[in-house]
Protein backbone atom coordinates (compact mmCIF):
# COMPACT_ATOMS: atom_id res chain seq x y z
CA UNK A 1 0.00 0.00 0.00
CA UNK A 2 2.85 2.70 0.68
CA UNK A 3 4.13 1.63 -2.58
CA UNK A 4 1.22 2.79 -4.46
CA UNK A 5 0.98 6.02 -2.42
CA UNK A 6 4.67 6.81 -3.31
CA UNK A 7 4.10 5.97 -6.81
CA UNK A 8 1.17 8.24 -7.22
CA UNK A 9 2.93 10.71 -5.26
CA UNK A 10 5.80 10.88 -7.68
CA UNK A 11 3.29 10.34 -10.72
CA UNK A 12 1.17 13.66 -9.61
CA UNK A 13 4.77 15.70 -9.10
CA UNK A 14 6.39 15.00 -12.54
CA UNK A 15 2.35 15.61 -13.47
CA UNK A 16 2.75 19.54 -12.03
CA UNK A 17 6.46 20.10 -12.91
CA UNK A 18 5.83 19.08 -16.59
CA UNK A 19 3.07 21.31 -16.23
CA UNK A 20 4.53 23.39 -14.46
CA UNK A 21 7.51 23.61 -17.34
CA UNK A 22 5.18 23.88 -20.55
CA UNK A 23 3.14 26.54 -18.61
CA UNK A 24 6.43 28.75 -18.24
CA UNK A 25 8.07 27.54 -21.71
CA UNK A 26 9.89 30.10 -23.71
CA UNK A 27 9.05 31.20 -27.15
CA UNK A 28 11.11 28.77 -28.69
CA UNK A 29 13.91 30.02 -31.59
CA UNK A 30 14.01 29.18 -34.59
CA UNK A 31 17.86 28.28 -34.97
CA UNK A 32 16.67 24.61 -35.36
CA UNK A 33 14.01 24.53 -37.85
CA UNK A 34 14.32 24.31 -41.71
CA UNK A 35 12.95 26.96 -43.95
CA UNK A 36 10.04 25.02 -45.71
CA UNK A 37 10.92 27.44 -48.72
CA UNK A 38 13.18 29.73 -49.93
CA UNK A 39 12.96 33.33 -51.58
CA UNK A 40 14.16 35.79 -53.52
CA UNK A 41 13.60 39.14 -51.48
CA UNK A 42 12.09 40.45 -54.74
CA UNK A 43 9.76 37.69 -54.98
CA UNK A 44 7.85 37.53 -51.97
CA UNK A 45 7.19 40.92 -52.26
CA UNK A 46 5.81 40.75 -55.85
CA UNK A 47 3.48 37.76 -54.00
CA UNK A 48 2.44 39.66 -51.45
CA UNK A 49 1.72 42.99 -53.28
CA UNK A 50 -0.42 40.96 -56.02
CA UNK A 51 -2.44 38.67 -53.73
CA UNK A 52 -2.16 39.41 -49.93
CA UNK A 53 -4.83 36.41 -49.30
CA UNK A 54 -3.30 33.94 -51.28
CA UNK A 55 0.29 34.58 -49.55
CA UNK A 56 -1.09 35.00 -46.49
CA UNK A 57 -2.38 30.80 -46.96
CA UNK A 58 0.61 29.88 -48.73
CA UNK A 59 3.69 31.66 -46.33
CA UNK A 60 2.23 32.83 -43.23
CA UNK A 61 3.22 31.09 -39.90
CA UNK A 62 6.10 29.44 -41.84
CA UNK A 63 9.45 29.91 -41.74
CA UNK A 64 10.92 31.06 -44.80
CA UNK A 65 14.66 31.59 -46.14
CA UNK A 66 15.13 34.82 -48.27
CA UNK A 67 18.17 36.67 -49.73
CA UNK A 68 18.24 40.25 -50.78
CA UNK A 69 19.71 43.51 -50.77
CA UNK A 70 19.92 45.11 -47.49
CA UNK A 71 18.23 48.41 -47.39
CA UNK A 72 18.81 49.79 -44.10
CA UNK A 73 19.35 48.78 -40.66
CA UNK A 74 17.69 50.12 -37.80
CA UNK A 75 17.82 49.80 -34.04
CA UNK A 76 14.56 48.87 -31.87
CA UNK A 77 14.09 50.58 -28.80
CA UNK A 78 14.89 47.05 -27.28
CA UNK A 79 18.22 47.34 -28.95
CA UNK A 80 17.17 44.43 -31.56
CA UNK A 81 17.56 45.25 -34.98
CA UNK A 82 15.32 45.50 -37.74
CA UNK A 83 16.51 44.78 -41.60
CA UNK A 84 14.95 46.30 -44.17
CA UNK A 85 15.51 44.16 -47.50
CA UNK A 86 14.84 45.18 -51.00
CA UNK A 87 11.58 44.15 -52.26
CA UNK A 88 11.79 45.61 -55.86
CA UNK A 89 9.50 48.86 -54.40
CA UNK A 90 10.34 52.05 -54.54
CA UNK A 91 10.09 51.95 -50.38
CA UNK A 92 8.67 48.82 -49.14
CA UNK A 93 10.28 45.82 -48.99
CA UNK A 94 10.79 42.69 -46.29
CA UNK A 95 11.10 43.58 -42.81
CA UNK A 96 12.95 41.55 -40.51
CA UNK A 97 13.87 42.12 -37.02
CA UNK A 98 16.64 39.76 -35.97
CA UNK A 99 15.67 37.45 -32.90
CA UNK A 100 18.10 38.61 -30.10
CA UNK A 101 18.48 35.69 -28.38
CA UNK A 102 20.23 33.98 -30.95
CA UNK A 103 23.46 35.52 -31.30
CA UNK A 104 23.94 36.87 -35.04
CA UNK A 105 26.76 36.93 -37.57
CA UNK A 106 27.89 40.04 -38.48
CA UNK A 107 25.44 42.34 -40.34
CA UNK A 108 26.03 43.41 -44.06
CA UNK A 109 26.71 46.55 -45.15
CA UNK A 110 23.50 48.59 -46.96
CA UNK A 111 23.61 47.42 -50.47
CA UNK A 112 25.41 44.16 -49.84
CA UNK A 113 23.87 40.64 -50.30
CA UNK A 114 21.80 39.37 -47.07
CA UNK A 115 20.29 35.52 -46.54
CA UNK A 116 18.23 34.91 -43.54
CA UNK A 117 15.57 32.67 -42.32
CA UNK A 118 12.81 33.95 -40.29
CA UNK A 119 9.02 33.31 -39.59
CA UNK A 120 6.73 35.23 -42.49
CA UNK A 121 3.72 37.21 -40.20
CA UNK A 122 2.23 39.41 -42.82
CA UNK A 123 2.16 42.02 -44.73
CA UNK A 124 1.90 45.76 -42.86
CA UNK A 125 3.16 48.15 -45.95
CA UNK A 126 5.89 45.81 -45.57
CA UNK A 127 6.14 42.28 -45.50
CA UNK A 128 6.79 41.50 -41.89
CA UNK A 129 9.37 38.60 -40.75
CA UNK A 130 9.91 37.64 -36.94
CA UNK A 131 12.34 35.65 -35.10
CA UNK A 132 14.85 36.12 -37.87
CA UNK A 133 18.22 34.59 -38.00
CA UNK A 134 21.37 35.99 -40.43
CA UNK A 135 22.34 32.58 -42.32
CA UNK B 1 -1.56 48.42 -44.04
CA UNK B 2 -2.70 49.81 -47.56
CA UNK B 3 -3.45 52.95 -46.48
CA UNK B 4 -0.12 53.87 -44.89
CA UNK B 5 1.47 53.04 -48.39
CA UNK B 6 -1.05 54.78 -50.04
CA UNK B 7 -0.37 58.13 -48.12
CA UNK B 8 3.56 57.56 -48.58
CA UNK B 9 3.22 56.71 -52.22
CA UNK B 10 1.16 60.26 -52.85
CA UNK B 11 3.53 61.82 -50.66
CA UNK B 12 6.64 60.36 -52.32
CA UNK B 13 4.79 61.89 -55.68
CA UNK B 14 4.06 65.24 -54.97
CA UNK B 15 7.46 66.90 -52.82
CA UNK B 16 5.45 69.92 -51.70
CA UNK B 17 3.60 67.70 -49.15
CA UNK B 18 6.62 65.17 -49.00
CA UNK B 19 8.34 67.74 -46.54
CA UNK B 20 5.34 67.79 -43.98
CA UNK B 21 5.40 63.98 -43.70
CA UNK B 22 6.90 61.74 -40.65
CA UNK B 23 7.07 58.26 -41.28
CA UNK B 24 8.36 55.03 -39.15
CA UNK B 25 8.81 51.34 -39.51
CA UNK B 26 10.26 50.09 -36.33
CA UNK B 27 7.97 51.88 -33.36
CA UNK B 28 7.33 50.51 -30.48
CA UNK B 29 4.22 49.64 -29.15
CA UNK B 30 3.77 47.11 -25.70
CA UNK B 31 0.96 46.82 -23.77
CA UNK B 32 0.89 45.50 -20.35
CA UNK B 33 -2.26 43.63 -18.02
CA UNK B 34 -1.92 43.28 -14.14
CA UNK B 35 -3.55 40.91 -12.45
CA UNK B 36 -4.07 38.94 -9.36
CA UNK B 37 -2.66 35.72 -10.75
CA UNK B 38 0.03 37.03 -13.38
CA UNK B 39 1.28 40.23 -15.28
CA UNK B 40 1.69 39.43 -18.58
CA UNK B 41 3.67 42.11 -20.97
CA UNK B 42 4.01 41.72 -24.68
CA UNK B 43 5.84 44.16 -26.82
CA UNK B 44 5.59 45.07 -30.79
CA UNK B 45 9.39 46.76 -31.97
CA UNK B 46 7.70 47.01 -35.79
CA UNK B 47 4.99 49.36 -35.73
CA UNK B 48 4.43 51.20 -38.67
CA UNK B 49 3.49 55.09 -38.32
CA UNK B 50 2.82 58.32 -40.49
CA UNK B 51 2.30 61.84 -39.23
CA UNK B 52 1.14 64.67 -41.42
CA UNK B 53 2.54 67.69 -39.85
CA UNK B 54 0.20 70.00 -42.00
CA UNK B 55 -3.24 68.75 -41.25
CA UNK B 56 -2.06 66.50 -37.53
CA UNK B 57 -3.25 63.88 -39.55
CA UNK B 58 -1.78 60.24 -37.86
CA UNK B 59 -2.09 56.51 -38.64
CA UNK B 60 -0.36 53.17 -36.85
CA UNK B 61 -0.20 49.78 -38.51
CA UNK B 62 0.75 46.95 -36.12
CA UNK B 63 0.71 43.18 -36.93
CA UNK B 64 -0.29 41.59 -34.30
CA UNK B 65 1.84 38.11 -34.63
CA UNK B 66 4.38 40.70 -34.20
CA UNK B 67 4.14 40.77 -30.47
CA UNK B 68 6.46 39.22 -28.03
CA UNK B 69 5.61 37.52 -25.07
CA UNK B 70 8.12 35.96 -23.01
CA UNK B 71 6.01 32.60 -22.70
CA UNK B 72 5.01 30.76 -25.69
CA UNK B 73 1.92 29.63 -24.50
CA UNK B 74 0.60 32.93 -23.85
CA UNK B 75 1.79 34.06 -27.11
CA UNK B 76 -0.20 31.04 -28.79
CA UNK B 77 -3.47 31.93 -26.57
CA UNK B 78 -3.17 35.54 -27.42
CA UNK B 79 -3.13 34.46 -31.15
CA UNK B 80 -5.41 31.72 -31.62
CA UNK B 81 -8.10 32.29 -29.26
CA UNK B 82 -8.21 36.00 -27.95
CA UNK B 83 -7.27 38.34 -30.84
CA UNK B 84 -7.63 35.86 -33.61
CA UNK B 85 -4.84 36.63 -35.27
CA UNK B 86 -5.37 34.86 -38.94
CA UNK B 87 -8.48 36.37 -39.42
CA UNK B 88 -7.64 39.75 -37.96
CA UNK B 89 -3.54 40.13 -38.40
CA UNK B 90 -3.50 44.09 -37.89
CA UNK B 91 -4.55 46.63 -35.22
CA UNK B 92 -4.78 50.18 -36.74
CA UNK B 93 -5.20 53.77 -35.55
CA UNK B 94 -6.64 56.54 -37.97
CA UNK B 95 -6.75 59.95 -35.86
CA UNK B 96 -5.97 63.17 -36.21
CA UNK B 97 -3.35 65.76 -33.64
CA UNK B 98 -6.13 68.45 -32.81
CA UNK B 99 -3.68 70.80 -31.20
CA UNK B 100 -1.36 70.50 -34.20
CA UNK B 101 -1.59 74.24 -34.65
CA UNK B 102 0.30 74.47 -31.39
CA UNK B 103 2.54 72.24 -32.21
CA UNK B 104 5.97 73.99 -33.61
CA UNK B 105 7.52 70.79 -35.21
CA UNK B 106 10.67 73.67 -35.96
CA UNK B 107 11.51 74.07 -32.46
CA UNK B 108 12.77 71.19 -30.40
CA UNK B 109 11.03 70.06 -27.21
CA UNK B 110 7.88 68.31 -25.65
CA UNK B 111 4.44 69.71 -26.38
CA UNK B 112 1.20 68.01 -25.18
CA UNK B 113 -0.90 66.17 -27.73
CA UNK B 114 -4.52 65.83 -28.07
CA UNK B 115 -5.47 62.88 -30.32
CA UNK B 116 -8.96 61.86 -31.92
CA UNK B 117 -9.48 58.54 -33.46
CA UNK B 118 -10.88 55.48 -34.08
CA UNK B 119 -8.55 52.24 -33.32
CA UNK B 120 -9.53 48.76 -34.98
CA UNK B 121 -8.87 45.84 -33.01
CA UNK B 122 -10.15 42.04 -33.25
CA UNK B 123 -12.35 43.41 -36.56
CA UNK B 124 -14.14 46.02 -34.42
CA UNK B 125 -13.28 49.87 -34.77
CA UNK B 126 -14.05 52.29 -31.59
CA UNK B 127 -13.67 56.13 -30.91
CA UNK B 128 -10.80 57.01 -28.25
CA UNK B 129 -9.43 59.93 -27.79
CA UNK B 130 -5.99 59.04 -26.18
CA UNK B 131 -3.69 62.19 -24.73
CA UNK B 132 -0.18 62.20 -25.72
CA UNK B 133 3.01 63.74 -26.25
CA UNK B 134 4.87 64.84 -28.92
CA UNK B 135 9.14 65.58 -28.48
CA UNK B 136 10.59 67.17 -31.17
CA UNK B 137 14.60 66.27 -31.26
CA UNK B 138 16.13 67.57 -33.98
CA UNK B 139 14.99 66.32 -37.20
CA UNK B 140 12.64 63.80 -35.22
CA UNK B 141 9.01 63.71 -33.94
CA UNK B 142 8.52 61.07 -31.09
CA UNK B 143 4.98 60.74 -30.72
CA UNK B 144 4.43 58.64 -26.70
CA UNK B 145 1.18 57.80 -25.63
CA UNK B 146 -0.40 55.80 -22.63
CA UNK B 147 -4.02 54.46 -23.00
CA UNK B 148 -6.58 51.78 -21.74
CA UNK B 149 -7.66 49.43 -23.62
CA UNK B 150 -10.52 47.02 -22.81
CA UNK B 151 -11.08 43.54 -24.59
CA UNK B 152 -14.38 43.51 -23.96
CA UNK B 153 -14.48 46.67 -26.22
CA UNK B 154 -13.49 45.08 -29.14
CA UNK B 155 -15.42 41.61 -28.88
CA UNK B 156 -12.43 39.74 -27.15
CA UNK B 157 -13.95 37.05 -24.74
CA UNK B 158 -12.08 36.06 -22.09
CA UNK B 159 -12.69 32.96 -20.53
CA UNK B 160 -13.52 32.84 -16.88
CA UNK B 161 -11.20 30.28 -16.03
CA UNK B 162 -8.22 32.59 -17.00
CA UNK B 163 -9.82 35.33 -15.93
CA UNK B 164 -7.81 35.52 -12.48
CA UNK B 165 -4.85 36.04 -15.09
CA UNK B 166 -5.97 39.01 -17.31
CA UNK B 167 -7.02 42.34 -16.55
CA UNK B 168 -10.46 43.98 -17.57
CA UNK B 169 -7.76 46.95 -18.78
CA UNK B 170 -4.82 46.88 -20.47
CA UNK B 171 -2.28 49.21 -20.75
CA UNK B 172 -0.92 50.37 -23.86
CA UNK B 173 2.03 52.35 -24.25
CA UNK B 174 3.39 53.70 -27.72
CA UNK B 175 6.33 55.61 -28.22
CA UNK B 176 7.61 55.75 -32.08
CA UNK B 177 10.67 57.92 -33.62
CA UNK B 178 9.44 59.60 -36.80
CA UNK B 179 11.96 60.53 -39.07
CA UNK B 180 11.16 63.05 -41.92
CA UNK B 181 10.02 61.25 -44.93
CA UNK B 182 12.67 61.84 -48.04
CA UNK B 183 13.41 60.24 -51.08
Amino acid sequence: MKKVILILLVLVLAGAATGWYMYNKPVENLENQEATVKFAAVDLFQEFSENEAEAMKAYEGKVLEISGNLIEQMENSDGSTTLILDGGDPIFGIKCRLDPSVSSKAIPKAGEAVRLKGLCIGMNADVEMNQCIIL
Amino acid sequence: MKTIATIILVALTTALSAQSKYFTRNGTVTFFSSAPMEDITAENYNATAVLDAETGAVEFSVLMKSFNFKKALMQEHFNENYVESDKFPKTTFKGKVLNMDDIDLSKEGSYPAKVEGEMTIHGVTQKIAPEGTIVVKGEQVILESKFIVKPEDYKIEIPDVVREKIAKEIEVTVKTDLEPLKR
